[in-house]
């Protein structure tokens, strides 16, 4: 460092240079005095290495960190020797209606989880300092970033240190692309080649100078004051215990924890803030994933560290050699053509381009500068990306890390995790993993499906249903497989935290949360009990089922609503056709209720007489449901019932013309009425006054939703049709052809091809005349103007 | 000599000069320079040099990506050789022959890769006249730059490889993986290359398709992707510099109209990317329209002004010539530029001063 702010940077800031060298040697890191002070960048192995090395050196009693105060009682769960990192701490604090949460993530390698680890090695303490996450959003006016409505966000907050000016010019001398780069290359890759005392001096003088560009009241608004104020009144209180104290913060924070300053802060206490630890993930930790908190390439910087614990000499380029093996495989299971060649050149590149950098070894910047010149065949494109992209990934790490078990365990997190282990999903890494399911075939694959339906009920974004059958909206019933797509990550593991108010599992969490929602429903609206009850089955919930069971029971009796009493029955008739899926064994209750709704609804077929325009294509869809029904049904009387309700309907004088096709043709198929029947009401719109001839397709439209096959054993239809359509006027035929072409909708290409056959017969020609592609006015234009012109021509000519 | 294009050793003789003699870098075999030192002759740098008692400052000379500058230099170190790809235009010829220049003293050791190459353009030939009266020997051979590079341990560059046909680009493969050409005809006919040696290829992405390369060449080299500058003030500075150049070594002594230059860069940025600077989609014409183009139109506007109107570069003329630019392939272009200016350079005509003595020249658009 102290060539890079010896140049250009240090010229300029007159004598800071002495200030901050004598500063560091008598305040920040004396270790004859009874407070050191250790600056850190979050994430950095160099910081880890050297903290480490100071530890050592410096003996402490105890161990100051900055981190939110009130989770001291975490320490021991992460230092378990369970506990694997990534792992996280996390906040959630509510304020009336506002909810926020963030996450203090730990690495391997973060100089503070090495600070808790040794601290525990020594049995020495180690406590956290800070202000609480909910007194640090309280005591702020105005609030701060950090007060976004659940957006996630880390507790170390770098923009300030990482996105002054200072930096910005700092890079452009240092001829660093971003200040990720040259951070690397100054105080990782030289940094663990320094003395512990020269490294914490630059990691101060370019957090001092950083800090220099921000104004008082910039640093109040961002609430650091506060937070320097209180941990200087933790470090004064352990100054009055312990001999030896250790204080472990960003470099940014360590010059206000020296500077004397008067000014008391008001800290607002804050009751109920839920703190708990969990898991992380690599992906998470990776700062590119927009946290803008600690290095980059988080696995990559773990293998670093891990390699200078075994005390390797150049750990930079131990691990490039391990990550390129690692590539090349990589890509060749993707179906890349690469070579070892390949990656020899890349390791050759890379240590060419260190040297070019000045730099002692190359760092994950030239890795990735190697690979990209090494690996990609041809021009820079998405089809060439590959190598890269990979690099990256592999960099980034996909592993989630692992809490041990504690007290502090919520419930249904560890619930979560048992059923996926005992249903076998892969939960240790971040890719997005795919489950198909043989619901029908295998009893296992039912429980994952109503596993995945919790979890997704419970808006956890673990999983998404690529395909399969949807009982809700009735779509797709007919596929026997669910094809999954999932993923854990602590994303969702916070949402299940959040989910723990509804119960210690993931059923029961679901369950209440159905249970509350169905709670405001209004009694009478039997169908939207209905639809809750099915997906109370769909994901297994039992004994919450039989409660809803009982509620539908009740509402259906409360419910005069026609429509919703057919959605009722059909979501029941689901239910009942699909009993073995849903594993549901005494059915007597369930098929007593179906027969009570059919009856219900069918009684009420007669009230229809003059429905609501909107709602006439539903009641036409639901009374062809209901005649279908009838027609599996056994029992005489209830096709009785059915069709005298029927007939009875007809009688209304004021029916719309669709819903008179409907009725008529039900009847005709069900033999109530005579076939003709339907040609003779046809008949009667068609040749009727102007007004009822325009309902004719109305009225066929509804004859075909039921009985479109009734056309082609009854010709006379045709004829009269074409006979109506040459009588229209063109104005009345634009006002009628819409609906007609959508009554004619229904019928399958090999319908519509026998329809034209019979047309064809009509006319005496052949159906390919019929279907050609009817001739657009203009070209009719033109030909019938061609053809007066040639005309004209011949007469001249005498010719005619 | 008076050459109308001097070479970027000659070019850039004081440059090199004063950068070599403060280079303390360490070189590879044969390199005239430290990496190090070739970076900083086409980047640039900070302080000027000081040579023979006089301060020399080290010009920028390659502006878009630093990082390939680097990539590429460590490439030619190394055992592979790199390929300059991109889009016509976007100084891949320039950027090779400064490598050559800087690394091996030379930047006119090209294969002019064309349609009509063959493998003995490549290799070596012979004169036929010296063949017939004493048979095949060394004083006989007709060395190739390909020859010449791996006998001395200098660059070859490999102008427009992708225009030459795949039987004699193939001829490369064996000749970089073991560095050694065999000459049957000669009883020790064997020439290995000596360290330094290295090829710089540059392929056109506009030729893609027409000759390939084989995957085989392919892994032999490096690719690097030189693309289009996206940077109005850059691509400015870039038209000013280089027409500053070519003007004077055509004998005109005019000064370089930066308004103007401004205009055409941006004229030319939003045509090539298709996206207006205020973020509106405009259409993209098919001919190039590189920062190369731009510094022609440049140059053939002033020139033109000069010569026939005694003037200083003039809105007319620019029109005029960028006309010819930009309608090249398809007449549909021309309709494009048309309503390029009717909807964005009148729309700026209303406020900015220049923009609206450009837009009256819309008439020589037809």
């Amino acid at each position: 460092m102290g060539n890079v702010l010896q140049r250009e940077e240090m010229d300029q800031i007159n004598g800071q240079d002495r200030f901050i060298k004598s500063f560091v040697e008598e305040e920040v890191y004396n270790l004859s005095k009874q407070v050191v002070y250790f600056p850190v960048r979050h994430h950095s192995p160099a910081c880890a290495y050297h903290l480490k090395k100071t530890i050592e050196e410096y003996q402490p009693e105890i161990i100051l960190i900055e981190g939110p105060d009130h989770s001291n009682h975490i320490i021991p769960i992460l230092t378990d020797e369970r506990t694997k990192p990534p792992v996280s701490i996390y906040y959630a604090y509510a304020s009336g209606e506002q909810k926020y949460v963030c996450y203090f993530p730990f690495l391997l390698y973060s100089p503070e989880y090495v600070a808790l680890v040794e601290a525990k090695r020594r049995q020495i303490p180690a406590a956290f300092i800070d202000l609480s996450y909910g007194s640090r959003l309280e005591s702020l006016e105005d609030g701060h970033d950090l007060k976004k409505k659940n957006e996630k966000l880390s507790y170390h907050d770098e923009r300030m240190l990482t996105g002054s000016q200072f930096i910005q010019r700092l890079c452009q001398t240092m001829k660093c692309r971003n200040f990720d780069e040259l951070w690397e290359k100054v105080f990782e890759i030289d940094g663990i080649r320094k003395k512990t005392q020269d490294f914490v001096k630059d990691v101060f003088a370019y957090c001092y100078l950083s800090r220099k560009c921000y104004d008082d009241a910039t640093l109040e608004a961002e609430g650091d004051l506060i937070r320097e104020a209180h941990m200087r009144q933790k470090i004064a209180e352990a100054k009055q215990k312990h001999a030896r104290i250790l204080v472990v913060t960003g470099g940014f924070h360590t010059y206000g924890l020296l500077e004397e300053r008067k000014t008391s802060y008001k800290i607002q206490k804050v009751q109920e803030e839920k703190i708990y630890p969990m898991v992380y993930t690599y992906q998470e930790a990776d700062h590119l994933n927009g946290y803008a908190s600690g290095m980059p390439y988080v696995h990559y910087y773990e293998s670093v560290w891990k390699a200078l614990e075994k005390k390797e000499p150049a750990p930079f380029s131990k691990s490039a050699l391990m990550y390129l093996p690692q590539l090349l495989k990589r890509l060749r299971g993707k179906g890349e053509t690469t070579s070892t060649a390949d990656a020899i050149e890349a390791y050759s590149l890379m240590s060419g381009l260190a040297v070019m950098r000045e730099k002692a070894e190359g760092g994950a910047y030239e890795l990735i500068d190697s690979v990209l010149s090494a690996f990609t065949k041809g021009e820079r494109s998405i089809a060439t990306s590959q190598p890269i992209e990979t690099l990256r990934e592999l960099l980034t790490g996909d592993g989630i890390g692992e809490v041990a078990p504690n007290s502090l365990d919520v419930p249904i997190v560890r619930d979560c995790k048992d059923r996926c282990k005992s249903l076998k999903l892969a939960i240790t890494t971040t890719g997005r993993n795919q489950k198909v399911l043989e619901l029908y075939a295998k009893k296992s694959h039912r429980e994952a499906s109503q596993f995945f339906h919790c979890m997704q009920f419970l808006g956890t974004e673990f999983c998404t249903k690529e395909s399969g059958p949807d009982w809700m909206t009735n779509r797709n019933v007919n596929l026997v497989r669910e094809t999954w797509r999932y993923s854990y990550s602590s994303f969702v593991e916070a949402r299940l935290i959040e989910s723990s108010v509804f119960g210690g599992t993931v059923k029961e969490a679901a369950a209440q949360k159905l249970a509350d929602l169905v709670k405001d429903l209004p009694q009478h609206q039997s169908h939207e009990l209905a639809k809750w009850l099915l997906m109370a089955v769909v994901m297994g919930l039992e004994e919450l089922a039989d409660r809803l069971f009982v509620s539908v029971e009740e509402s259906v009796r409360q419910d005069g609503h026609f429509l919703s009493l057919c959605k009722t029955l059909k979501t029941l008739t689901i239910l009942l056709e699909q009993k073995r899926l849903f594993g549901l064994t005494e059915t007597e209750r369930l098929e007593s209720l179906v027969e009570e709704v059919y009856y219900q609804a069918v009684t009420k077929i007669v009230e229809q007489g003059n429905p609501n325009p909107d709602e006439l294509d539903e009641l036409a869809d639901q009374l062809k449901f209901l005649y279908m029904l009838s027609e599996k049904r056994q029992a005489d009387d209830s096709r009785e019932i059915f069709s005298d309700q029927l007939l009875e309907l007809l009688r209304n004088d004021k029916l719309p013309a669709k819903l008179e096709g409907v009725v008529v043709a039900i009847l005709c198929n069900l033999e109530v009425i005579e076939h003709a029947e339907i040609s003779r009401r046809a008949r009667a719109y068609m040749f009727g006054s102007p007004e009822q001839m325009l309902h004719t397709a109305a009225y066929l439209h509804g004859v075909f939703i039921v009985a479109r096959d009734y056309l082609f054993h009854h010709e006379e239809i045709l004829r009269d049709l074409h006979q109506m359509i040459t009588a229209l006027a063109y104005d009345d035929f634009l006002q009628v052809v819409p609906e007609l072409r959508l009554a004619f909708t229904y019928f399958s290409p090999m319908e519509i091809s026998m329809l034209s056959e019979k047309v064809a017969a009509l006319f005496q020609t052949t159906v390919e005349q019929v279907t050609n592609e009817v001739i657009d006015e203009r070209t009719l234009r033109d030909a019938r103007m061609l053809d007066q012109a040639i005309k004209e021509e011949f007469a001249k000519w005498n010719l005619i | 000599m008076e050459t109308m294009k001097p070479p970027m050793e000659v070019l850039y003789a004081k440059q090199l000069n004063a950068l070599r003699s403060h280079d303390t870098g360490a070189k590879p075999p044969n390199w005239l320079m430290s990496p190090r030192a070739v970076r900083d002759f086409i980047l640039g740098t900070d302080e000027p040099l000081s040579y023979e008692g006089e301060s020399i400052p080290i010009t920028k000379k390659f502006y878009g990506d630093d990082v390939l500058i680097e990539r590429a230099i460590v490439t030619l170190a190394g055992n592979r050789g790199l390929m300059l790809v991109g889009e016509p235009g976007t100084a891949k010829t320039m950027l090779s022959e400064l490598l050559s220049a800087a690394i091996s003293g030379t930047s006119t050791n090209t294969i002019q890769g064309t349609a009509g190459t063959t493998e003995d353009m490549i290799k070596y030939s012979w004169n036929y006249a010296m063949l017939l009266d004493k048979g095949p020997s060394l004083q006989a051979l007709v060395p190739s730059p390909l020859y010449t590079g791996m006998s001395k341990g200098i660059i070859t560059r490999f102008e427009e490889i992708t225009r030459c046909p795949f039987e004699v680009q193939d001829v490369l493969i064996s000749i970089l993986s073991d560095k050694v050409m065999n000459i049957p005809e000669l009883s020790d006919g064997t020439l290995f290359a000596k360290p330094g040696f290295n090829i710089i290829a540059t392929a056109n992405l506009r030729d893609k398709g027409v000759n390939e390369m084989s995957s085989a060449l392919k892994r032999r080299f490096n690719f690097e992707t030189i693309a289009p500058i996206n940077h109005v003030k850059m691509e400015a500075q870039i038209i000013e510099s280089q027409a500053k150049v070519i003007l004077e070594q055509s004998g005109v002594h005019i000064e370089i109209d930066r308004d103007v230059v401004e205009i055409l860069a941006t004229t030319f940025m939003e045509l090539r990317t298709g996206e207006t600077k205020e973020g509106y989609k405009i259409d993209s014409p098919q001919s190039v329209m590189s920062t190369a183009e731009a510094v022609s139109v440049y140059v053939q506007s002033a020139m033109t002004s000069h010569y026939y109107d005694g003037r200083p570069i003039s809105m007319d003329r620019l029109v005029q010539n960028m006309l010819g630019a930009v309608v090249k392939e398809n007449q549909k272009d021309a309709n494009i530029l048309k309503t390029y200016f009717t909807k964005v350079v009148k729309e700026r005509a209303k406020e900015e001063g220049l923009w609206g003595t450009y837009y009256n020249e819309k008439k020589w658009i037809k």
